[in-house]
């Protein structure tokens, strides 16, 4: 019997024995930190469902040559087979698009970067808000990309500091160094979206709807197939 | 410093499973780590716990999964092979 509390290397071990049917365990415990990840490459459910449907299928025909470096979780070598699937069906398009953000969120978000006090809407409301999480993720995917991947390591992937060190191969020093600075620029990602947004809001007003729509339309460059 | 506690504050955001754990932030900023750095913290986590994903995705995925692990299942040569040493031996074995 599958056994959930099992590490990913003890799993992996009896898939080899012959046991494939654990293979269920690994996809319960990996689906959805796969698709969010392929979200964040594609910001398209489409895409994300794919890529995430075909990284497990390959990763239960290939699981046989995984090798763990540092640690005992499987995901460092499942972000890479879905971010090279990733790459191959972005490679010509231009995925994320200028967010749009009413008035209030704007200004929330732009007080919440520099203090979270008194922030208003709530921080707690506005982190949790769709638009706000959907220009967030476009900031990150706008990162160069070791701060990108370390984010994703830890916040997606929930791998610990070492085991972020092993699979980036930097001290562990140099991580925390690294999201760091990628905090940093992630502040300033979030904000210029945000200026962006409100850039596109300010077109659309004033009876100059058609304006901001046509903007809005050259600025989302939608490209996909 | 801020780099060891911003790495710290990572650390306890993730085990805390909330999306605005408020004694944590607290705690924190008491501690002297930016404002800006720790929403920039929890506005990454946010994003990147969501969206949803939809059922129908991973069921379908689950499904396709099950169809390889029936294959693999049913597949005769599935099960771990001899080494080539062993199968010249005993062909040879057979020969006599």
């Amino acid at each position: 019997m599958p056994n959930e509390g099992e590490s990913d290397r003890q799993l992996v071990g009896r898939f080899v024995a012959g046991d494939t049917a654990i293979f269920t365990v690994l996809h319960k415990r990996y689906y959805a930190k796969i698709y969010r990840l392929a979200y964040l490459q594609t910001n398209n459910a489409d895409d994300a469902e794919d890529i995430a449907s075909e990284t497990f299928l390959r990763a239960f025909q290939r699981l046989k040559q995984v090798t763990f470096t540092g640690g005992d979780s499987i995901y460092p070598w499942l972000h890479r087979i879905a971010v090279n699937l990733s790459i191959d069906l972005c490679r010509d398009k231009s995925a994320h698009q200028i967010v749009s953000l009413d008035e209030e969120t704007a200004a929330g978000m732009t007080h919440l970067v520099e203090r979270i006090e008194d922030t208003k809407p709530s921080p707690f409301e506005l982190v949790q808000r769709h638009e706000v999480q959907d220009l967030v993720r476009s900031a990150i995917a706008g990162l160069i990309e070791d701060q990108r991947d370390v984010i994703a390591y830890r916040f997606l992937g929930e791998l610990s500091l070492k085991e972020t060190a092993e699979q980036m191969r930097r001290s562990e020093q140099a991580i925390k160094s690294l999201l760091h600075r990628a905090m940093i620029s992630l502040r300033q990602e979030i904000l210029k979206r945000v200026s962006a947004s409100e850039r596109l809001r300010l077109l659309g007003r004033g009876g100059q709807k058609n304006v901001g729509g046509d903007a809005l339309r050259i600025h989302k460059r939608i490209d996909r197939k | 410093m801020s780099e060891e506690m911003l790495s710290e504050f990572t650390r306890e955001l993730i085990e805390s499973d909330e999306p605005f754990p408020q004694d944590l932030v607290k705690k924190y900023i008491a501690l002297g780590v930016p404002e800006s750095e720790i929403a920039a913290v929890l506005l990454a986590r946010s994003a990147l716990t969501s969206p949803e994903v939809p059922l129908s995705a991973m069921q379908e995925s689950e499904r396709r999964i099950g169809e390889l692990v029936h294959q693999a299942a049913s597949k005769p040569d599935s099960a771990p092979k001899d080494s080539g040493i062993k199968r010249t031996v005993r062909r040879i074995f057979r020969r006599r």
